[in-house]
This record gives structure tokens, sequence and C-alpha cells, in this order.
């Protein structure tokens, strides 16, 4: 009984861990993604203000 | 992806009645045999990962396309993973059994092996990054890694060492009660595969995203 409490520990523990870390992983690189386009959106945004406001002078 | 999730996470529960509760306690072993169903689990999940490596590293060096170099890549490492559960529960396992936590039995032997060949492609893999060289390299190392694979089944039926055959020619099977808690377990393993495998591959997709929008916008 005390190996398979054992076994079935480990198996657990090490699941966890792994889906835990790649959950986790997904997460941190959707934010970096996010913040690239957001940060790629204002650029763009800025220029087509700055391309209208030398327009219209 | 929801639906997947939800089959995934009621085949496990309905994985962990059936080993716990459902199948009989074997006679010889007792509870200690109880291990053997989430080892063939394992067993059975490494078994399809190299399965993908073998067969996404041709489809690889055949059309060059990178979707099957991030599925090979993805599922090396869920191979990995199961191949190391294998060994740690099948070595738990062998303790009381054969009062040893490990021998260079020829099934054992080559199992290791196969984890090691398995490690040294991941760290090809990792190591190659973005250059399509190295990647090729990395999917020949596959290739090759994988002729070990069939080596293991023929290994425990071959050389008959300690390690025991259950199924197939010689094998002794199981009552009918345990081959039903293995089968829910294979299949519950074989969902909890898919839904890791997708969630590693959308890294590998959100890695390439990243890198592409850089590239383009020369961040």
């Amino acid at each position: 009984m005390v190996y398979l409490f054992w076994a079935q520990l480990i198996f657990w523990v090490i699941l966890c861990i792994y889906t835990y870390d790649l959950i986790r992983k997904n997460q941190s690189l959707n934010k970096r993604l996010e913040v690239i386009q957001s940060s790629l959106n204002t650029q763009t945004a800025e220029q087509v203000s700055l391309e209208n406001r030398e327009a219209k002078q | 992806m929801r639906i997947l999730l939800g089959l995934t996470f009621f085949s496990m529960i309905a994985s962990i009645y059936s080993v716990f509760i459902y199948a009989p306690t074997e006679q010889i072993m007792g509870h200690v045999q109880r291990i053997f169903y989430f080892h063939m689990g394992t067993v059975w999940v490494a078994t399809i990962a190299f399965i993908m490596v073998f067969i996404s590293s041709i489809q690889y060096l055949r059309k060059e396309s990178r979707r099957w170099d991030k599925l090979a890549y993805s599922s090396a490492e869920l191979g990995v993973l199961f191949i190391t559960l294998t060994i740690i529960t099948g070595s738990i396992w062998a303790k009381p059994v054969w009062g040893t936590w490990w021998t260079w039995d020829p099934q054992l032997t080559t199992t290791f092996i196969l984890w090691i060949l398995y490690i040294v492609y991941m760290i090809l893999r990792s190591a190659a990054g973005d250059d399509a060289k190295k990647a090729k390299f990395a999917a020949v190392f596959g290739i090759i890694a994988f002729l070990d694979l069939p080596l293991v089944y023929i290994s425990a039926r071959m050389m008959r060492g300690i390690s025991p055959v259950v199924f197939g020619p010689g094998g002794g099977g199981i009552a009918p009660e345990m081959m039903i808690a293995l089968l829910v377990t294979l299949l519950a393993f074989t969902l909890l595969f898919i839904v890791l495998l997708k969630q590693r591959i959308d890294i590998e997709d959100l890695k390439d995203r990243i890198s592409s929008i850089r590239l383009e916008e020369g961040i």
C-alpha cells in the first residue's frame, strides 16, 4: 500500500508541475503578444494622426 | 477545446474509480499491482508520442514545413515526460515485487536507452532554435531514435528477462474487470495526451507569431 501511495503521489506531482508550467508559459506568451500588438497599434495610431495633422497644415 | 477538457477530466475520474474501486485486488501482489494501470497508461502515451515524433520528423524532412517540426518537438517533450513516469512507476512497482528498484533486464535496458535517446533529441532540437539545418539534423536523430522503440517490445518477448509479459503470445493475460479498468485508463491517458499536446503546440505557435512580428517590425 505504501508503494502504491508513493507511485501515485510522484505521478500526480510531476504531471501537475508539467501542466502548470505549460499553462504559465502559454499565458505569459499571450501577454507578451498582446503587449507587442498594442504597442504596434499605438505607434500606427500616432503615425496616422501625425499624417492627418500634416495634411491639414 | 472545452468539450475535450471536460471529457479528459471525467475520463480521469473514471480511470481513478476503476483502478482503485472497480478493479479487483490481485491475489499475489496485492494493492501494489494497481500501479500497473497507470504504468501501462504512461507506456501507451509515450509510445504514441514517439510514433508521432517519427512520422512528423519524416514529414518535416519531406515537406520542410514548420508545422511538422513543431509537432515532432512537442510530441518528443511529452514522450520524455511519460517515459520518465513509466520508469519511475515501474521502479516503485519492482521494489516490492522483484526486491529491487532496478535491474538491467533486456526490456528495462532498452527502455532506459529510449529515454536517453529522446533526451538527446530534446537537447539537439532546443539547441537548433530557428536554424533549419540543425532542426533537420534533429529530425534525422528523431527517426533513428525511434528504431529503439520496437526493440523495447521485442526484447520482452524474444529475450525473456524478469519483466512480465501480460499481453500477446506467451502473455499471462488479466481478469475481465482488470481489462476494463486498463482500457478506461488508456482512454483517459490518450485524451490527456491530446490536451497537453494542443497546449504545447500553442506555445510554439505563440513563439513563432512573436518572433515573426518582431522580424517584420524590426523590434
